[in-house]
């Protein structure tokens, strides 16, 4: 179980240009669940990630199974970024031996399978694959690392849809019981049949959480979940374009 | 082709070529120690064979062994940007840092960016430490010497070998 607890993180310097990212975020996370962690641009979302890595400073608690993150634990999670967190210049054969060497559970035949299925050469550095590939490397290296929770962050930005498609598909395939993956995206409507839960930020704070049966259930789907979280008005867009129409007509001579 | 892995690019950032690093770094302490070498013992000689017919006292030795460090400091200068270039190619076209961060083996991301560095400034600082007694007892020995020309480097060289 992934537990996090009162997570605050704040950018700049407190008391001189102080911004708050994450406001006391409470979160817990159980083996096998696919969770979607959903939120508009600045929400928090990915500064909630890389503060479970403890790739930033913050205060709170984060735990895994009752145990702080350490070196002694951090195997355990791995990390796919749309920045992208490989070598450039290193080979998909090099990485394997730098991970192999690293993460002793390493999955050696799941990476095999998806570095033949994705088609992405063995002997040829990353700097010089499309964009989509680069984001099938980077995902291919999280899920072959051998560990019990997979973050991703915006994994798929700037992959076509056929793409991101297959990815689901193989993930829903490969994925053991025990792995859980925490998915932070923008495509709601995608990511809908894949995750069992979604996690809704905003402000830098959890103001939605539900399961996806839940919301099947209740007849929703997650994008009104997204917008009644988000307390969205459905007539903002014709009240606006309503008063900019009457403006015209006023600036009319 | 596939490029083979050496132990050499255990030293060096993932993806980096360690053995030609470890190649530019010896071939670099043997240029500088040529012109640490030519640069102490080329003016020495001259004024030896100029000044020692005269009896007239030789340039102070700070003047000589500063002329002979400017290598070695340069060396050293290059050891500081090489460990900054190693720990900034983890920022460049992706963020290889996040991964680095996250080894359960914490000194992988130092290993890799300051061993050749680190290695290269002790090797420096060796060579200096080691080159300016050995100038300072050829000073001592063959040189006409106006003590009070001499700078800071000769009387803490002095105190140390004869206090």
């Amino acid at each position: 179980m992934l537990e996090i607890k009162n997570l605050q993180k704040v950018y700049g310097i407190p008391g001189v240009s102080a911004k708050p990212a994450l406001n006391g975020v409470d979160l817990s996370v159980g083996q096998g669940e696919l969770v979607g962690l959903f939120g508009e641009n600045g929400a928090g979302k990915t500064t909630l990630l890389k503060c479970v890595l403890g790739l930033l400073g913050y205060t709170g608690t984060i735990t895994l199974d009752g145990e702080p993150v350490t070196r002694a634990n951090i195997a355990r999670l791995s990390f796919a970024t749309c920045e992208h967190s490989f070598f450039p210049h290193l080979t998909p054969a090099g990485h394997r031996d730098f991970y192999r060497e690293h993460f002793p559970r390493w999955r050696e035949k799941r990476f095999q399978a998806l570095m033949d299925f994705f088609r992405l050469p063995m002997g040829k550095a990353p700097r010089s694959f499309s964009t989509g590939q680069k984001n099938q490397f980077e995902v291919i290296l999280a899920l072959s690392q051998g560990a019990d929770y997979i973050l991703m962050d915006e994994p798929f930005a700037g992959n076509d849809v056929f793409n991101r498609e297959d990815f689901y598909k193989v993930l829903l395939g490969i994925l053991e019981p025990t792995e859980t993956v925490v998915l932070s995206t923008h495509l709601l409507e995608e990511v809908e049949h894949f995750v069992g839960r979604a996690v809704l930020l905003r402000g830098g704070a959890v103001v939605g959480d539900t399961s996806v049966l839940d919301l099947e259930e209740r007849g929703m789907d997650l994008m009104a979940f997204v917008k009644s979280a988000y307390g969205y008005e459905p007539d903002r867009v014709s009240r606006a374009l309503d008063r900019l129409t009457e403006e015209g007509e006023e600036d009319a001579p | 082709m596939k490029k083979r892995t050496t132990r050499w690019d255990r030293l060096v950032p993932p993806g980096m070529n360690g053995r030609r690093e470890a190649g530019q770094l010896a071939a670099g302490l043997a240029v500088g120690l040529v012109w640490n070498a030519a640069a102490f013992l080329i003016p020495f000689l001259q004024e030896y064979e100029r000044l020692m017919w005269v009896r007239a006292a030789f340039e102070p030795f700070d003047r000589h062994l500063r002329r002979a460090l400017i290598p070695f400091a340069l060396l050293a200068g290059w050891m500081v940007a090489l460990a900054l270039v190693h720990l900034l190619s983890h920022y460049q076209e992706s963020r290889s840092i996040y991964l680095m961060r996250r080894l359960p083996d914490r000194w992988e991301l130092w290993r890799r960016c300051l061993t050749l560095p680190l290695t290269g400034l002790a090797i420096v600082l060796i060579l200096t430490l080691g080159l300016s007694v050995l100038y300072f007892w050829l000073y001592e020995t063959y040189a006409l010497i106006d003590t009070n020309s001499q700078g800071r480097w000769y009387w803490t060289l002095h105190r140390m070998f004869y206090e």
